[in-house]
């Protein structure tokens, strides 16, 4: 039956194989079909046998069933879900988790275009060799859907983090996370992921601060302020975009750390000295609001905004 | 979201991937380019498909995030204007001088420095491919049989060896052309500066991250895109791998007719790979000659007029394809 699918898959190639849910069986099947169709073993003789190596290594472990979906998400190294695994075997899960079987599935399409595909071309009609190689033809195209949706993903994080919108660095924020491109944790991904944290350390030249006074409203004035912290990208679909308004409510970002501010109460003022006051902030979108806890204790709120270019 | 992949309908069994290189190109720049290149198939342009990968917004975006227009600003503002005094040329020329400057070192800074940028434009690439692979298998031209060139100059060939190279090292990628059988019938790599980078990558590797998947700094040497099959035997990603420079273009690898050997790439003892060199004129006076001063007086004498000389920029993408017309066809067609 399933040889009959694959031979019939070749006759409707474009139009089937990316459809149809092939299994590892129909693999192995339609690629000895192949090799016996073209005498592989004498024309390579290494390939034929890592073939029957692998067949038999999969169908004593019971792999038969597994479909193409399921073995693009292996090989994409995608966590396979419970249900999609326990289908066909209760073992699945520790199977499909298992680096030998990662291995061996890469093996089949291996085999496939890299050995078999060669002997198949000029000897046997295109539309036969389509039918062959159709279940690893489908397997390709699964794995080239996961790979476009990974990259996709990729790019709209690294859109979030750099694109237009995102917040620029100065130079010691510039220079800080260069550095961080080595740090565990705070660099890109394995799978070139970017990081979603991003060093902070900002002179913010006026910050509106606000301390409690002896009249119904408290004390407002310009300030300087410095923060040193992390900035966090949100990756959630939505977040940092639509109306300013909900950028506003779910912006692209959030931050926290310290914050410092000088001994003067004074716009563009130094932030060292003896007397500097120190805090937390907490960032939401392009805004943050800080809290200085040494005396006289006050809140601060501020914007990302750089004034001048590097610096601040 | 605003990097999709370019999609296109099949007009029969093949395509043309066209990767610009430094500059600041948009959507729709190099029509004229591939203008060139149909003029040049003929009849046969009608059987291709014509991609071409933008990618200047994703180094815009570093640009921007690390305000590299400003800081290049900056940094020249002030050669700048001792050039331009008492030549008339004000603030505006010293801004478009930096943010020149700052797009060229840009372009080729970031992928090198910074993991991000270099992973942005190889997915942007990879996502690239993968399209035009299933374009063509909407087509019903099966992967084995599509027929697709890619055209690069420029820092658009660091970016499609990288490309390439992930491709063929990454099975995950589905591109790979042992395991997945996605083999290209022709990458020209058109003033390569992909020696050049893994040069100057290597010298400071210190301060390279994720230095493992920068492609062309890895290795002892230099080598084509390629995956083993179960066999042994290195399949390259590309059926010929072409490498055209000219010998007055410093970013292939030459400076005043000669040859850099850390900068000129090569890939020796590969039966897939073919160089060409073009020797290329500074300039030339009247009807194409060289520049010459016996050939000055005589275009003066012949004319009666002053002798015009033409200047001609070595790195221009245009001129390499007019100069390997007939070969392009040959290979494009085959």
């Amino acid at each position: 039956m399933r040889r009959v699918l694959a031979a019939a898959a070749g006759f409707a190639w474009a139009a089937t194989a990316h459809a149809q849910q092939f299994t590892i069986t129909d693999i192995l099947d339609s690629l000895q079909r192949g090799a016996a169709r073209v005498n592989f073993a004498g024309a390579d003789p290494i390939a034929a046998g890592k073939l029957d190596s692998v067949a038999h290594l999969l169908r004593a472990a019971g792999a038969g069933s597994v479909k193409v979906s399921t073995l693009a998400n292996v090989i994409a190294r995608r966590r396979v879900g419970f249900a999609e695994a326990n289908r066909w075997d209760p073992r699945a899960t520790d199977l499909l988790a298992q680096p030998w079987f990662r291995d061996a599935i890469l093996l089949l399409p291996l085999i496939a275009n890299g050995s078999l595909q060669p002997q198949l071309d000029g000897k046997v009609p295109n539309k036969e060799a389509d039918g062959i190689l159709a279940p690893t033809d489908s397997l390709r195209a699964s794995v080239q859907d996961n790979a476009m949706q990974q990259g996709t993903e990729r790019l709209r994080r690294l859109e979030i983090k750099y694109g237009s919108g995102s917040p620029q660095l100065n130079v010691v924020e510039a220079t800080a996370n260069f550095v961080f491109q080595w740090l565990p944790g705070l660099r890109s991904g394995k799978d070139g992921s970017p990081s979603r944290y991003e060093f902070l350390a900002a002179y913010r030249t006026m910050e509106i601060s606000a301390i409690k006074s002896s009249r119904s409203l408290p004390d407002a004035e310009l300030v300087s302020g410095g923060q040193v912290g992390l900035r966090w990208y949100h990756w959630g679909a939505g977040w940092g975009a639509g109306s300013a308004r909900s950028q506003q409510l779910r912006p692209r970002y959030a931050s926290a750390g310290l914050y410092v501010i000088g001994p003067a109460d004074a716009p563009f003022a130094k932030l060292t000295g003896v007397r500097r006051r120190h805090g937390v902030f907490l960032g939401w979108g392009g805004v943050h609001v800080a809290w200085v806890f040494e005396s006289p204790q006050r809140v601060l709120v501020g914007g990302d905004r750089y004034l001048v270019p590097h610096l601040f | 979201m605003t990097l999709t992949p370019q999609t296109q309908r099949w007009p029969a069994d093949r395509a043309i991937l066209f990767v610009h290189g430094i500059g600041n190109a948009a959507v729709g720049d190099y029509r004229p380019l591939v203008e060139q290149v149909q003029a040049l198939l003929g009849d046969d342009a009608k059987r291709f498909a014509f991609y071409f990968l933008y990618y200047d917004q994703i180094n815009d975006w570093f640009a921007a995030k690390l305000q590299a227009g400003a800081l290049f600003e900056k940094l020249i503002g002030g050669v700048r204007s001792k050039f331009s005094e008492g030549n008339g040329a004000g603030p505006a020329a010293s801004v478009g001088l930096g943010n020149a400057i700052a797009e060229f070192a840009g372009d080729v800074l970031w992928p090198v420095l910074l993991a991000d940028a270099r992973t942005a434009i190889r997915t942007m690439y990879l996502n690239q491919l993968r399209r035009i692979v299933r374009d063509g298998e909407d087509a019903k031209v099966p992967a084995r049989r599509q027929h697709v060139s890619i055209i690069t100059h420029s820092m658009g060939c660091f970016h499609t060896y990288e490309a390439l190279g992930e491709a063929a090292a990454d099975k995950g990628q589905g591109l790979s052309p042992a395991t997945w059988g996605v083999r290209f019938d022709n990458v020209i790599y058109m003033a390569s500066p992909v020696q050049l980078i893994r040069s100057v990558a290597r010298d400071i590797q210190g301060i390279v991250p994720s230095r493992e998947t920068l492609h062309c700094a890895s290795g002892g040497a230099l080598a084509l895109p390629s995956e083993a099959n179960v066999s042994g035997l290195h399949i390259p990603s590309a059926r010929r791998t072409v490498s055209i420079t000219g010998n007055l273009d410093p970013v292939g690898g030459h400076l005043m007719r000669s040859r850099l050997p850390w900068a000129y790439m090569e890939f020796p003892n590969e039966a897939t790979f073919e160089p060409y060199i073009d020797p290329q004129q500074i300039a030339t006076a009247g009807a194409g000659e060289d520049v010459t001063l016996a050939g000055l007086l005589q275009s003066a004498l012949r004319d009666g007029a002053a002798p015009s000389i033409t200047p001609h920029n070595p790195h221009d993408w245009g001129a390499y394809i007019a100069r390997h017309a007939d070969q392009l066809k040959s290979w494009l067609t085959a």
